[in-house]
């Protein structure tokens, strides 16, 4: 289940500001709900946004893929020390071919 | 006649009548020392004049109860301060009322410490309130740990000190990550106390703290906001936080 940022970012299809455009509050309990609403478009009903809820997690999913892909490619660190070295250019390429394979899109 | 002469003449024992002696005719010449007694004064009879300073000894002083204070009233009487609570001290009340005995300088309650034995959800882009679901302690039973509120019982406004921490990882490089003091359900703004960090790599654990000092009446509430804007839902770790505060005196 896709969270209620990811269908609001696809109903308005554009982030806005969370902090200060659409603000979404979870009192502790679990349930997200939209405190305010500060932007031009009309506030959507839950059903409106329940609509979405396969494309959210497609964003989500995707989301998700980036993020996975960031914590395991090669640092810079790694990157800058291949600049000088053919072998460990070739290894940093390897690595993140392995990295996209294990992460598709 | 003759003979009222002969007996005031002869001072015979028992002649003479207090019809016969003039007004303010007796004088201290004619009165024995230390003979006369206190029943022969009229009550309420002795002046401020003739008692000579320094006589009034402290034997001389009626009893009282172990431990009272003699002090004056609004009217100006003498009145007495009943014996405090072991360890209190003596505290002016200001013009036109007695002091009393109090404690010095009050003391730092309500106080709590709470904290969160479990994971708990924050969903991206949302302010989250946390709740520290066990307490250390709560003398005055001011947090609630359903809800995450510290609540100021009623009498107990003022100032308060507040601390807080949580820990999150899993996040993607450079998003955001935050933790603030709310009050009554919003952004303390007052000053401002809000900690924002960006992770600098998904495996970081990021330690957000925030420390703030708040000005609360009776019935208002502080609550600790979380925000994250990975995309996706990020726990808490299930340690290492808390949730404590104290009310502060003299200021």
């Amino acid at each position: 289940m896709s969270s209620l940022s990811n269908k609001i970012i696809v109903y308005l299809d554009r982030t806005p500001d969370f902090q200060k455009d659409v603000i979404l509050q979870d009192d502790g309990d679990g349930v997200v709900y939209i405190k305010e609403w500060n932007v031009d478009e009309a506030q959507p009903t839950d059903e409106q946004l329940n609509a979405f809820e396969s494309e959210a997690d497609a964003v989500e999913a995707l989301n998700q893929v980036y993020a996975n892909r960031k914590a395991e490619y090669p640092t810079i660190e790694e990157l800058v020390v291949a600049l000088y070295d053919t072998d460990d250019k070739s290894a940093i390429e390897t690595k993140r071919a392995e990295v996209k394979a294990k992460y598709p899109k | 006649m003759a003979q009222i002469k002969t007996n005031l003449q002869y001072g015979v024992t028992g002649s003479l009548q207090t019809g016969s002696i003039a007004g303010d005719a007796i004088d201290g010449t004619k009165i024995a020392d230390d003979a006369i007694n206190s029943e022969h004064l009229a009550a309420g009879g002795i002046d401020t004049a003739h008692i000579a300073d320094d006589q009034v000894t402290l034997a001389k002083m009626a009893s009282g109860t172990d431990g009272n204070v003699i002090t004056y009233d609004a009217s100006g009487n003498p009145a007495v301060v009943a014996v405090g609570t072991s360890g209190h001290f003596l505290k002016s009340q200001g013009a036109g009322s007695v002091p009393v005995f109090a404690a010095a300088g009050g003391d730092n309650t309500p106080s709590f410490l709470a904290y969160r034995n479990s994971t708990q959800a924050v969903a991206s882009a949302t302010n989250t309130i946390m709740v520290f679901n066990t307490e250390a302690y709560d003398g005055d039973s001011a947090y609630d740990t359903t809800n995450g509120r510290f609540t100021v019982p009623s009498g107990e406004g003022g100032k308060y000190f507040f601390t807080a921490q949580y820990v999150m990882s899993g996040m993607g490089d450079g998003t955001k990550n935050s933790i603030a003091l709310w009050k009554n359900g919003s952004a303390y703004t007052s000053p401002y106390f809000d900690y924002d960090s960006n992770s600098p790599t998904a495996s970081t654990a990021l330690y957000n703290r925030i420390i703030g000092i708040l000005t609360l009446s009776a019935a208002d509430y502080v609550q600790v906001n979380m925000y994250q804007n990975t995309g996706g839902s990020i726990n808490t770790h299930a340690s290492q936080n808390h949730f404590g505060g104290y009310k502060l005196i003299g200021i």
